[in-house]
C-alpha cells in the first residue's frame, strides 16, 4: 500500500477536496502558494494592481483568462499591438496591457518564496 | 473568498480565493483603497466535519461564491449593489452585450502570425517567379 501526505487549505476537507484546494500533496511537485487571486482590467484602463503587502518580492505567475486554455503572460503581441506584461514589487503585482479597447481577466498566483532564493 | 469591487460602478475588479483568510492574507487588496471596496466571505468549521458560510449569507451570495470557485470568469456575471453591498446577477442582455464586444475584439486580434505572413509571402513570390519564367 502506498503512503503520502496531503495538507488542505483552511476551510477544505483534506480527505475529499481536489488538488486545487491543497497546500501540499506529496504525490505532486508542490510549490508553496501564498494566494490565488483574480484581477479584472476594465476597458479604458491600462493596468490593474493586486497589493500583496508581503514586504519582499515574491515569485508570481499571471495568466490571461479568456476561456481555455489559460495563457501565461508576458504575452508579446508586437504584430497586433496587444502586448500584456506584469511586474512585481515588494508590495504589489501590477499587470499592464497595451490595448485598452476591451476588458481583461487575469488569474494571479503568488508564491510564498522570492525568486531570489 | 474576498471580493473587490469598484466603489462607483459595483463592477467586480478582483478576488482572492480561499474559504478562511488569515490576518496576513487580509492585507491583500485589489486596486487602490480609494477606488475599490471589499467583501470578505469566511467559512467556519462545523462539528462533525465540513465547513459552512454564515447563516445570513443570501442565496445570491452563495450562488456567486460557488460560481467563482468553479470558474474565475464568473465574476463577469455579477455586480455589487452599492446600496445593499450584496451581489446581484447582471441582466442576460448585459452579459450578451459584453460577450459580443469581447468576441468582436477576438476576431480583430485573431490576425495572422509572423510565420503565417511569411508563408503567404513565400507563396506569392513562388507564383510571381512562375509567371516571370513563363514570360521569359
Amino acid at each position: 500500500m502506498g503512503c503520502g501526505m496531503k495538507v488542505s487549505k483552511a476551510g477544505y476537507n483534506v480527505l475529499t477536496t481536489g488538488n486545487a484546494n491543497l497546500s501540499f500533496n506529496s504525490d505532486l511537485a508542490t510549490h508553496s502558494i501564498y494566494s490565488i487571486s483574480t484581477l479584472s482590467i476594465s476597458s479604458g484602463s491600462s493596468s490593474g494592481t493586486i497589493n500583496h503587502n508581503l514586504g519582499f518580492i515574491p515569485k508570481a505567475w499571471v495568466f490571461h483568462v479568456d476561456g481555455t486554455p489559460l495563457r501565461r503572460i508576458p504575452k508579446d503581441g508586437w504584430w497586433d499591438g496587444d502586448s500584456i506584461d506584469y511586474y512585481i514589487t515588494t508590495s504589489s503585482v501590477v499587470v499592464e496591457v497595451e490595448d485598452t479597447s476591451h476588458s481583461y481577466s487575469f488569474k494571479v498566483v503568488i508564491f510564498t518564496r522570492s525568486p531570489n532564493i | 473568498m474576498m471580493i473587490f469591487y469598484d466603489k462607483v460602478t459595483g463592477e467586480i475588479v478582483g478576488t482572492v480565493h480561499g474559504r478562511i483568510h488569515e490576518e496576513e492574507e487580509k492585507k491583500m487588496w485589489v486596486g487602490s483603497k480609494e477606488e475599490t471596496d471589499r467583501i470578505i466571505y469566511e467559512w467556519s468549521e462545523i462539528k462533525g466535519g465540513g465547513f459552512e458560510l454564515p447563516k445570513e449569507t443570501t442565496e445570491d451570495e452563495r450562488k456567486m461564491l460557488a460560481d467563482v470557485e468553479e470558474d474565475s470568469l464568473s465574476t463577469r456575471k455579477y455586480v455589487i449593489d452599492l446600496k445593499t453591498g450584496k451581489p446581484k446577477g447582471k441582466s442576460e442582455a448585459m452579459i450578451q452585450l459584453e460577450e459580443k464586444i469581447r468576441n468582436t475584439k477576438k476576431v480583430i486580434t485573431e490576425r495572422k502570425t509572423p510565420r503565417e505572413i511569411l508563408n503567404d509571402l513565400n507563396e506569392r513570390i513562388e507564383k510571381l517567379e512562375i509567371r516571370m519564367n513563363k514570360k521569359v
